[in-house]
């Protein structure tokens, strides 16, 4: 009965989203009427998803649903508490996203997908030429593209066409990536071309490094590339060269790039820059610290004076809010996604689903890590949203694609394992 | 078997991820409770506070080191209500002992309440240096420093401009950094509340890199820590941790006695062309050292007083900064452009000379008209005048002559030579303007744009016109007859397009006497002027403009040198320039425009000049009543050392109004004592 799970997940959801509209309107918010309305919308959209998986996908995977929606609700209730404005545009991407969501879920299959995996690569290409040639500037980088009132960051899309574009490449070349190895004793190599693929997504990433100044969209799509290589595979030989080409990249990016090179002196020590480049990291650290356990309660921290308090670092706002055992809670929900999303990737009925939903999770759990890790000073600060959760335009939409995407691989189970709920 | 291998990598990813959530974790439990714990020790009790220590700003020197900006110390009180048990109370007490009427304790709560970075402390007033009542305010809060715990007294050094608005549109300002600023300069370490050059010589200098070291006005900020106890008072001695370090001084090649008496006289030409001219009030004036180029003294009016930055602008002085029609942050010796008028005719005899059209012996005889028509008046009945005479009297007759055997391709070309209506190049100026040099090819082009807009417009209303009276017709007939009129009236508007073509596109005879005294559509920055007249003083050397003359560090190391740069040598016979120049001399001689005003110059330093009275070309103005005073000139004539360019708007008349200045310019400099 994995329809009757999600209900109740979903239920569950739907509580809290009612719960903060209620106290928003008793601790006498601003924006509170028009606000409620578009979390009404949003809230609602999810259960029209969910009766869409009872006539498409009856035994599509019970959690993911309501995980995102837990991690997209509770960051509409950080929001709202940051800037209400800002909360409702929010409420109109995650709806956007849902539509998007149905739109995969209707579609036959997935397999298809893979059929047109060139297009997609080519698709991918052209957003990121279009971008550099055409691209609206925000902060120094060209990485939006401007469409009339309409603005969004390629890359994000460029990550999802990406991995499909690979699951299907990869399957079909896993015994060209496979076996034209060569053998000296111990060690095997890789013929040159059977190395093409690692590398021309390597020369993608330092593009986007180069160009865009996004340091994040590049780690993120060259890190799932080298998961998906060696969930291909099997060859442990393409993760040390991935972790070479990325010291390569890092220390040419290092003394090529004063955005890296800042990025990277304030990991090291943040506070040698505190009045400049370091000031976010340090704001974000004093945050967490005034969090405690317990955290200051709803609308009684500060972290609104964090710079991209909403984007970056709107997990920061949450942890000092909610304290430890809040940012607990929230990263239990990742950590959960990921296992749901490895799991329907191990029971997956075709090799290409296998690769396809691995690779989404893949890139799921390495833009939680990457974030996560970045505001509280274990990897270099690069700004990526917190998946569902942190506010974003394209990349809410493009997560919830991916959601779609892991619900369409898990509709087609082999049955080698058990049905969860 | 495939797939197998398959499962057992996505386990391992799994626990892979298991890890590294826990290590996430582990990081988590240690800033939020570990850390936070140290993090909040920092800000409790006998902690110790990190404090970033400004750098002062290097300052601005004239070319004998005289001091334009500097910085000076300022009080800053602050209050630090981290872990403050009786906030109110100290605010409170703070508001009644500061004794500022907009400082209340509501004011100051407001902005405890807006402070960013909860464990520093809010900068809450800042009181002037060495004044007394600062002083007052200081001591009373010293004494009861024990009633006021959070609250610290310290000095930090803040821009100033000793003179004022002296040279304000050069000197430029500095000004918080805007959010856009702050992303431009990424790689330079700025900080939110840091002041930076928004304009004039405070901005191009901001940074000057040289090699790895930045060699620019800005001073490095430092940091320092302090001890302090429960009461959030220092204990011991602050620690220096990095010593801040002072910006490079800028050396101009201001003159600043120069300077002061230009924009002296200046203010009062303007006061006195006010009560004539309500519209009076704007001037713009360049002085130039003709060997090198260097500017000596520059000023434009409105005035712009870079103090009135420093602490964000009053209301009132915002208003007065926005005044569209004072305008006040434009410099108006390199930004605007003004009709040359008289100060033209230079351009125009040399010409004539150099065309082989007429020798300096060559005269005409001025009937208060020139003959030919569409001939523009003299101002004077002048009779039998030579060459020098036209320039002693300005005589409209000869210079319109001069013109008219010369053509208007020799004037553009002499122009040219001089760097008329091209930019000069000065190096430490923004915005400069280019100006306007019309041209028989620039006529044509401009002249066809009009009378195609003008065709359009014509032909649009007969369409107009007719479609209603065709509409209106009431039977055939009249219809055919409407369209027959309509055909007619249509060849008639293609006839008159080609006669205006022909008129606004073809260079005609007026064009050529406006141009020869200077007006039309000529119109240059002072700032080209006085490089125009200083090329002509010195032989035809023509020179860049130049206001920055060295950068020396606090410790005297000089880090960087700008020199002279010749830009261009005149391709004129010697003579031609010679016979000009003595032109220019018979204006300060009795006889000439501007003799009153320098009949007491000693002979050795005889100045030579022109007087200019420009109808400003403006469409608001009144040709008979609204005019422009200009001067240009050089001194010592025989071995000439500065050349100036000064223009009064509505000033009356060149030697009513911009000679005057001209005059104070020239007495400061030669060290003449004043009547």
């Amino acid at each position: 009965m994995p329809r009757a799970t999600e209900a109740k997940l979903l239920l569950s959801a739907t509580v809290l989203l009612a719960a903060a509209v209620v106290f928003f309107h008793l601790s006498g918010g601003r924006a509170a009427a028009s606000a409620t309305r578009v979390f009404a919308l949003a809230g609602g959209s999810y259960w029209a998803v969910h009766l869409l998986q009872y006539r498409c996908r009856p035994e599509s995977d019970p959690l993911l649903l309501p995980l995102a929606a837990w991690m997209s609700l509770l960051g509409l209730i950080f929001l709202y508490r940051l800037d209400p404005e800002l909360a409702a545009r929010q409420a109109v991407w995650v709806t956007l996203g849902l539509g998007g969501l149905a739109f995969f879920l209707v579609l036959p299959g997935y397999l298809v997908l893979a059929e047109y995996k060139y297009l997609g690569a080519g698709v991918a290409l052209v957003l990121l030429a279009a971008t550099l040639l055409v691209g609206a500037k925000a902060g120094g980088a060209k990485s939006w593209l401007e469409l009339g009132f309409l603005r969004f960051q390629p890359v994000e899309a460029v990550k999802l066409l990406m991995i499909v574009f690979l699951a299907g490449y990869l399957d079909e070349h896993r015994a060209l990536l496979q076996t034209n190895w060569r053998q000296w004793g111990p060690i095997g190599l890789p013929v040159l071309h059977a190395l093409l693929p690692l590398l021309a997504i390597w020369g993608l990433s330092l593009f986007l490094v180069a160009f865009q100044r996004d340091l994040g969209g590049a780690l993120l799509l060259f890190g799932t590339l080298v998961a998906m290589l060696y969930l291909a595979t099997g060859r442990a030989l393409y993760l040390v060269a991935g972790f070479l080409l990325l010291a390569v990249g890092f220390a040419a990016g290092y003394y090529l790039f004063d955005h890296v090179r800042v990025r990277i002196q304030v990991w090291l020590d943040p506070w040698a820059q505190v009045h400049g480049a370091g000031y976010q990291v340090v704001q974000g650290f004093f945050s967490l610290a005034a969090g405690g356990l317990w955290g200051t309660g709803l609308g009684l921290g500060q972290a609104h004076y964090v710079p991209a308090v909403a984007t970056d670092y709107l997990f920061v706002a949450l942890a000092e809010e909610m304290g430890l055992a809040g940012a607990l809670g929230l990263l239990s929900l990742y950590l959960l996604f990921t296992w749901r999303g490895f799991r329907l990737a191990l029971n997956a009925a075709e090799s290409v689903g296998r690769l396809l939903a691995g690779g989404l999770t893949a890139l799921f759990a390495l833009q939680t890590l990457l974030i996560t890790g970045g505001v509280t000073g274990l990897l270099p600060l690069t700004g990526v949203t917190l998946p569902f959760f942190s506010y974003g335009g394209s990349a809410t939409v493009v997560y919830y694609l991916l959601l779609g995407l892991l619900l369409q691989v898990s509709g087609h189970q082999s049955g080698r394992l058990e049905g969860g709920g | 078997m495939e797939e197998r291998k398959l499962d057992a990598k996505l386990t391992a990813f799994l626990i892979v991820l298991m890890v590294i959530f826990g290590v996430l974790l582990f990081r988590l439990f240690d800033l939020q409770l570990l850390h936070g714990r140290t993090f909040q020790a920092r800000a409790e009790a006998n902690s110790s506070r990190l404090l970033s220590l400004p750098g002062r700003r290097g300052d601005i020197l004239d070319r004998y080191g005289r001091v334009l900006a500097t910085s000076r110390p300022v009080f800053v009180v602050s209050l630090n209500t981290y872990g403050l048990a009786n906030q109110e109370e100290v605010i409170k007490r703070l508001a009644s002992l500061l004794g500022n009427p907009e400082l209340t304790p509501q004011s100051i709560g407001e902005l405890v309440r807006l402070n960013p970075r909860r464990y520093e402390p809010v900068e809450i007033a800042r009181l002037p240096w060495g004044e007394p009542e600062s002083m007052e305010v200081i001591t009373r809060l010293e004494e009861s420093r024990e009633e006021l715990p959070g609250v610290a007294i310290s000095t930090e050094p803040v821009r100033y401009y000793p003179y004022g608005p002296l040279a304000g549109h050069v000197l430029g300002y500095v000004g918080r950094i805007t959010k856009e600023e702050l992303q431009a300069f990424a790689d330079r370490q700025y900080g939110i509340n840091d002041l930076v050059g928004k304009a004039g010589l405070e901005r191009l200098y901001e940074s000057y890199p040289v090699g790895e070291e930045d060699y620019g006005l800005r001073g490095q900020k430092g940091m320092q820590r302090i001890e302090v106890d429960v009461r959030n008072r220092p204990v011991g001695d602050p620690e220096l941790i990095i010593p801040p370090a002072p910006g490079t001084n800028l050396v101009t090649t201001l003159d600043l006695r120069l300077q002061q008496a230009l924009e002296r006289s200046l203010d009062e030409t303007i006061a006195a062309a006010k009560r004539k001219n309500a519209k009076a009030g704007g001037a713009a004036a360049v002085v130039l050292d003709v060997r090198s180029g260097a500017i000596l003294a520059m000023a434009s009016r409105p005035a712009l007083n870079p103090n009135d930055f420093v602490d964000g602008l009053s209301r009132q002085e915002a208003a007065y900064y926005d005044d569209r029609r004072l305008m006040p942050y434009t410099n108006r010796a390199v930004q605007g452009t003004y009709a040359p008028g008289s100060t033209f005719k230079m351009i125009t005899g040399m010409a004539a000379l150099e065309a082989g059209a007429i020798t300096p012996e060559f005269s005409v005889t001025c009937t208060g008209r020139y003959w030919q028509p569409p001939s523009i008046k003299c101002w004077d009945v002048h009779g039998r005048v030579d060459l020098y005479r036209a320039f002693a009297v300005s005589c409209n007759t000869f210079f319109q002559h001069a013109g008219y055997l010369a053509g208007p391709d020799a004037m553009v070309a002499v122009a040219r030579e001089f760097g008329l209506g091209e930019k000069t190049g000065a190096r430490d100026v923004t915005g400069e303007s280019a100006g306007l040099l019309p041209s028989p090819a620039w006529k044509k082009e401009v002249g066809a744009a009009e009378a195609k807009r003008n065709a359009a417009r014509r032909r649009e209303a007969l369409e107009e016109r007719y479609r209603l009276l065709l509409a209106q017709a009431k039977s055939e007939e009249e219809r055919q007859r409407l369209l027959r009129q309509k055909g007619e009236e249509e060849k008639r508007l293609e006839a008159t397009y080609e006669i205006e073509y022909r008129f606004l596109t073809q260079w005609q005879p007026f064009d050529t006497f406006n141009m020869a005294i200077g007006q039309g559509a000529n119109s240059f920055t002072m700032l080209q002027m006085a490089n125009y007249i200083a090329t002509l003083a010195n032989g035809g050397q023509r020179w860049q403009p130049y206001l920055a003359q060295r950068l020396v560090t606090p410790e005297g190391k000089v880090v960087a040198e700008f020199g002279p740069k010749l830009v261009h040598r005149v391709g004129l016979k010697p003579q031609t320039l010679a016979a000009v120049r003595r032109g220019m001399r018979q204006v300060t001689l009795p006889g000439g425009t501007a003799a009153s005003l320098f009949a007491d110059f000693p002979q050795e330093i005889g100045v030579a000049g022109k007087t200019g009275t420009a109808q400003t070309g403006l469409a608001r103005d009144d040709p008979r009543e609204d005019f422009h005073g200009l001067f240009v000139g050089f001194a010592p004539f025989e071995r000439p050392e500065i050349a100036l360019a000064i223009l009064v708007e509505y000033g009356e008349s060149g030697a009513g109004s911009a000679a005057k200045v001209a005059r104070e310019v020239f007495r400061t400099y030669f060290g003449l004592e004043t009547p």
